[in-house]
């Protein structure tokens, strides 16, 4: 019993190290770029409004990290058991509202990357040099959407599925 | 003001041997009900920072040993197996509505044990807590459902099995 008490503890102290790692990494970026956006001498206005767009998407990354840490800690094994199931189908279902906000945030990095180097656009070197950005960039998200889905398909569907089955069952007249 | 550590001890010191008999009815072998219990435990420590003592530390214990019996037991739910090590008079609960003496004979028990393993994995938790005494009330808000609608649940499932015995017994007849 002890050496699992033990075993908790370390996993609890684990978890929330890195929850604190990555909520540190993002809080201590996200002034660092709203300051490098606002006060960089050379950035012209597009420039800027490309940095804030930098940091809505390190934001939106933040706040969705957190939702995600809320929706893990809050798994109660302790719930009546119908309730339990449907927490688990809402858990495990596919379509959730984080899946497009996350897209966005993506979608707003990368747009305000481009807005910063979009003053030097007419240049031939720079120009190819951010069509190659998006060339990796959408494909590689793309890649990710699929590998997602197929993880998704794999390993949560399968838990969505069943728990849908028993609180069918348990809610049958 | 006791830590979190001591709570943890104390309800599992309380409440061990319900643990270990729940999980026994999910898991066919010891090392897989050794496994279940602890991962009963690991969800009893997630969830003590949770536990508001608005409802019984039974009625508590109980719905985090269903419900992680039936996420146990939902992973590999085609291989899932009842075992039943309850004597033949309890086991004569199922069947018999008023409680009354009903004894299964010994050639019975198989027999029961298959037809318990036919149920359906939400069934056999509800059997599960038959077995342990519970009155309908006390299962109605592990499972969360209405206590006549648990009424009508069990009913069927005894329903089911008493059905079952007796085509067993008309066989044995011939």
């Amino acid at each position: 019993m002890n050496q699992l008490i033990q075993k908790l503890q370390k996993e609890d102290r684990r978890m929330t190290r890195l929850i604190r790692g990555v909520k540190i990494m993002y809080l201590i970026l996200i002034p660092i770029y709203t300051l490098l956006s606002l006060f960089t001498p050379d950035f012209t206005l597009v420039q800027r409004g490309g940095g804030i767009l930098v940091v809505l998407g390190f934001i939106a990354f933040t706040v969705l990290f957190q939702r995600r840490i809320n929706e893990f800690n809050s798994v109660d094994y302790a719930l009546p058991t119908t309730q339990m199931l449907s927490q688990t189908m809402k858990r495990y279902k596919f379509w959730k509202p984080e899946l497009p906000c996350a897209l966005l945030a993506a979608l707003l990095i990368d747009a305000g990357l481009c807005l910063i180097h979009v003053e030097n656009f007419t240049d031939p070197q720079i120009r190819a040099k951010l069509l190659d950005i998006q060339g990796t960039m959408l494909p590689a998200l793309l890649i990710g959407i699929v590998i997602g889905t197929a993880w998704w398909y794999l390993k949560h569907k399968p838990l969505h599925d069943q728990a849908q089955t028993m609180l069918n069952e348990l809610m049958q007249e | 003001m006791t830590t979190k550590e001591e709570r943890f001890n104390k309800i599992v010191a309380d409440n061990e041997k319900r643990i270990r008999r729940i999980c026994r009815y999910y898991a066919p072998f010891e090392q897989d009900s050794d496994d279940m219990c602890q991962e009963v435990l690991v969800n009893i420590w997630k969830s003590l920072d949770n536990f508001r003592g608005d409802a019984a530390i039974s009625t508590w214990i109980y719905r985090i040993a269903v419900n992680t019996s039936l996420s146990f037991a939902g992973r590999s739910v085609k291989q899932a197996r009842f075992r039943v090590d309850a004597d033949l008079q309890q086991l004569g609960k199922l069947i018999d509505d008023d409680k009354s003496d009903y004894e299964l004979r010994e050639w019975q028990l198989d027999a029961m044990q298959t037809q318990i393993n036919q149920l359906s994995i939400i069934d056999k938790a509800l059997i599960s807590l038959v077995l342990e005494d519970l009155p309908g009330k006390e299962i109605a808000s592990i499972i969360g459902l209405t206590e006549p609608n648990v009424r009508v649940k069990l009913h069927r499932i005894k329903e089911t099995l008493r059905q079952s015995l007796q085509q067993q017994l008309n066989q044995q007849d011939l």
